[in-house]
Parts: C-alpha cells; sequence; structure tokens
C-alpha cells in the first residue's frame, strides 16, 4: 500500500528519478558523464545521494571526487555521520583524504574528534602531510561555528603551531587559530610568534594577531588587514 | 657478521659511519640522510665519497659521488668547493656533474666560476639546465650572449633555465612570461619545474599563474612559499613593495590550505 502510494505521489516521481541518477553515476563511463549525474544530484540535495557520492570518491579521474566532495559539502549537517562512518571503514588513503576535505569544509563539530585525530600526535612530517593540513583548517570552522568547542581546537591547533615539522601544518594552524580569533586563539599564536623558526610561517602569525589587535606593529607586513 | 657499519642510521655517527658499508646501498642512504639533515661533519666524510670510484652501475653512472655531490650542496659549506671542481673533470658520467654543478650553484662560491665559465665554452655537450642555473644563481652576467643563444634551444628545460638567468639579470617581465607559458603545458615534468623555476625567481607576477596551474597543491605551496620567503627576506625591496607582496601570496597561501 505504501508503495503503491510513493510511486503515484510527486515525492514518488523525484524518488524514482533520483534512483535512476544514482544508477547512471554508478554506471557512468567516462569522467564527464559522471560529473554531470554529480552536478544533477547535488541539486536534488535529499540524503538518499550522500552514499552514491561517498563511493565515487574512489573513482580514478581526480575530477569526479573533486566533484562529489563539492556535493557533498552542500549536503551539509546530513553527510557528516555518513562521511565519519566511511572514513572508519575504508582502508584507502585517497578516499579518506578526501572525506577529512569534505568535513574541513563543512566545519560540523560532530567531525572533531575524527580531525583532531588527523592532525594527529606526531611532530614529523609523514606520507599524508597534505590531509593534516586540510584537518587543521576544519578545526579552524569548528571552533568558529561551535563555541562550546573552541577549547578542545585551540588545543590541538595550539601543539600543531608549536610542534609539527611540517611548516604548512603550522601555517595553517595560525590561520585556523585567527580564524577561530577569540583571546585564547590569540594567546595560542602570541606563544608561537617568536619561536616560530620559518620566516613566513612567523609572518603568518604576526599578520593574524594584527588583524586580531586591530593594531599596527612595525614590522614587514605591518597593517595587512586582510 | 655484523660490522659496526651496519649499524641502523639514525645519527650523524651512525650515519658517517655508514659512508664506509660494504653496502653500497647503506653508503647511498647514508649521503642522502647527511645531506638531509645537514650535518656539517660530514663534509670530508662526503668529499671522500664524492672521489670514490668503488661503486659504479655497468651503464658507468656512479650514484654514491652524484649523491655526495647533492649532500655536499645541501650542507651549503664553501670548503667543499675544491673536490667538487675536481667532480666536474668526470667526462664519464654527466649526471655525476649536473650534480656537481648544482652544488657549486647552491655554495656560491666564486671559485668555482672560471670553471662553469670553460664548461660552457668547451664546445661539449654538457648538462646545460644545471650549469644555466648555477651561472645565474652565481651571478655570472659576463656570458650573457652565450645564454641569450640557448632561448632558441631544442629543449625547452634548456629554454627556460636561460629565461629565469636573464630575468635574474634584467627584471624583464618577457622571462618570466616564457616560463609562465609552461606551467600550462602538456608535459607535466615541465610545468613542475616551471613552477620551480618561477619559485626561485621570486615574482609576484608568477604567483597567480602558480596558483592556477595544473599541478600538485604542495608544489604551489611550496613555490608561493619560496616566493614570500624571498619577499620576506629582500634587503632590496622597500616596505611598501613587501607588504604588498605579503598580502597577495598570503591570501593565495591560504586559500590553497584546504585543498588537497
Amino acid at each position: 500500500m505504501m508503495n503503491y502510494i510513493n510511486l503515484t505521489s510527486p515525492d514518488g516521481v523525484e524518488d524514482s528519478r533520483i534512483a535512476g541518477l544514482i544508477a547512471q553515476l554508478r554506471r557512468a563511463a567516462v569522467p564527464p558523464e559522471a560529473i554531470a549525474v554529480i552536478q544533477d544530484l547535488r541539486a536534488a540535495g535529499t540524503p538518499a545521494v550522500i552514499q552514491p557520492l561517498i563511493e565515487v570518491l574512489s573513482h580514478h579521474h581526480p575530477s569526479v571526487p573533486a566533484a562529489a566532495v563539492e556535493a557533498l559539502v552542500q549536503l551539509e549537517s546530513a553527510a557528516v555521520e555518513p562521511l565519519i562512518a566511511a572514513f572508519r571503514t575504508s582502508g584507502d588513503q585517497g578516499v579518506q583524504a578526501y572525506i577529512i576535505q569534505a568535513l574541513a569544509r563543512i566545519g560540523d563539530a560532530r567531525a572533531l574528534d575524527l580531525l583532531v585525530e588527523v592532525v594527529g600526535v606526531s611532530v614529523a612530517n609523514h606520507c599524508q602531510g597534505n590531509v593534516r593540513r586540510v584537518a587543521a583548517r576544519g578545526l579552524g570552522r569548528i571552533g568558529c561555528n561551535s563555541p562550546e568547542n573552541v577549547a578542545a581546537c585551540v588545543a590541538k591547533l595550539s601543539w600543531a603551531l608549536l610542534s609539527a615539522e611540517d611548516w604548512a601544518l603550522r601555517y595553517a594552524a595560525a590561520v585556523s587559530l585567527a580564524e577561530i580569533g577569540t583571546a585564547e586563539a590569540q594567546a595560542a599564536l602570541q606563544q608561537a610568534l617568536s619561536p616560530e623558526s620559518d620566516v613566513v610561517v612567523q609572518a603568518r602569525i604576526q599578520t593574524a594577531l594584527e588583524q586580531l589587535t586591530g593594531e599596527k606593529k612595525p614590522g614587514f607586513c605591518d597593517g595587512l588587514g586582510i | 657478521m655484523v660490522t659496526q657499519s651496519d649499524a641502523p642510521i639514525c645519527s650523524p655517527e651512525t650515519a658517517i659511519e655508514a659512508l664506509q658499508s660494504e653496502d653500497n646501498q647503506i653508503r647511498y642512504y647514508a649521503a642522502w640522510w647527511l645531506g638531509k639533515h645537514q650535518v656539517q661533519s660530514a663534509g670530508v666524510p662526503l668529499c671522500e665519497a664524492l672521489a670514490d670510484e668503488a661503486y659504479r652501475t655497468p651503464q658507468g653512472g656512479y650514484p654514491l659521488r652524484r649523491q655526495a655531490a647533492r649532500a655536499l650542496g645541501q650542507l651549503k659549506n664553501p670548503q667543499a668547493t675544491p673536490a667538487l671542481i675536481e667532480a666536474l673533470n668526470c667526462e664519464e658520467d654527466l649526471q655525476l656533474r649536473a650534480a656537481a654543478i648544482e652544488a657549486l650553484g647552491a655554495i656560491g662560491d666564486d671559485r668555482a666560476v672560471p670553471h662553469l665559465v670553460a664548461l660552457l665554452q668547451s664546445g661539449k655537450e654538457q648538462p646545460l639546465e644545471a650549469l644555466i642555473e648555477a651561472l645565474g644563481s652565481l651571478q655570472v652576467w659576463s656570458v650573457r650572449s652565450h645564454i641569450e643563444s640557448f632561448l632558441n634551444h631544442a629543449s625547452e628545460r634548456v629554454q627556460c633555465a636561460a629565461a629565469r638567468y636573464l630575468y635574474l639579470l634584467t627584471q624583464e617581465p618577457q622571462y618570466i612570461e616564457r616560463i609562465v607559458r609552461n606551467l600550462s603545458h602538456d608535459n607535466a615534468y615541465l610545468r613542475w619545474s616551471a613552477a620551480f623555476d618561477l619559485g626561485a625567481i621570486g615574482h609576484l607576477s608568477a604567483a597567480k599563474a602558480i596558483q592556477e596551474a595544473k599541478i600538485a597543491n604542495s608544489l604551489k605551496l611550496l613555490n608561493l612559499k619560496r616566493i614570500l620567503t624571498a619577499a620576506l627576506e629582500s634587503e632590496t625591496e622597500t616596505a611598501a613593495e613587501k607588504q604588498k607582496k605579503c598580502r597577495v601570496l598570503m591570501q593565495s597561501i591560504d586559500e590553497l590550505l584546504i585543498q588537497l
């Protein structure tokens, strides 16, 4: 009875259209075809499209997972739990990297523990350095979006800023702390300013502090006010 | 039997010891390790490895000597200059010569100049890309007309090396444009090497082109950082010029951080 109603109602028509698109996505022979279907699924915007979008993150052509990440980011809140679950079950580092990118851009507090874990606890650079950097930017978004998580975000970012070997991870931590912009974030930036050995990271910290305090201090990047 | 030299390489001492290993692969790795960690106390043993002909491939190459040359370039200690000049004489392995030229360019000791000019003028096959880059780094402007002739060389890499030398000398934008053109080349190797050339030049007009090029995000970040470092450390630019560069480059880097 329910099936009958669904099939004749406008929702039922929409559901079967989406089911058709999902089947088309799974059959897509070439990247442009897959990307076109992803655009349609993105416009549909229902939770039913999340799983198929996560599936194509393993597509061999980078343009396809990139389009899927865009679509997942637009689904925002609904995509968060499925993305976290997919991270835990996937053994593919490439897929996991796209998942982290999507979660970082969404900036939902439910991804906090995972992003903290990805930023990691080891000082040294490793092969997934770019993923750690992206996760660090995600912590900036979470810290902005959810005041109750500021302390956890600032703690991890402050650690990364003071301890990470990779300059880009330290730089990303500085940008995220600037984005959070609370008194504790500012204190973390201030603490890292003089120990920082890289001129570029140090200049970025200096710029962040100038933005936050609104004062101009003498220096090369004085008064950037971005 | 496990000898002392087979101990794992985990410190300057074990790495220097491992340069004497029976196993050529271990020696090669030791040279790489010493360069990566810029172990200044390894200068003399690396100069010995640079002259050691025991490890030779069937094709006639000297992997250990090449790696020793690269490591000496990373140490940047001018005391290695005479040994590197000596290594330029190796006729059988042009890759070794290229590595020695690059190291001499990185060290920047003027004693190398007449030897590099002699190679340029020898009329024989040379590792031109490395040679032109080193002449640019050492600011050997007396060979300008010779370098200009390479703008029409058959190799695009050599053309770009010449453009980089001529930009460093003249600051004329046409030479940057020549390199930027390669950022959209079909050949991925030429795209990324163009990004490195632009990173080395440190000019703002290159930043946007690097940001939009079809190269790995990590390469974009690295080369934008090189340009920003040069701007921050420049002694010739005004505060206003630096400020403008900082703003543009930081904005570019900030945007790339969330890309994989």
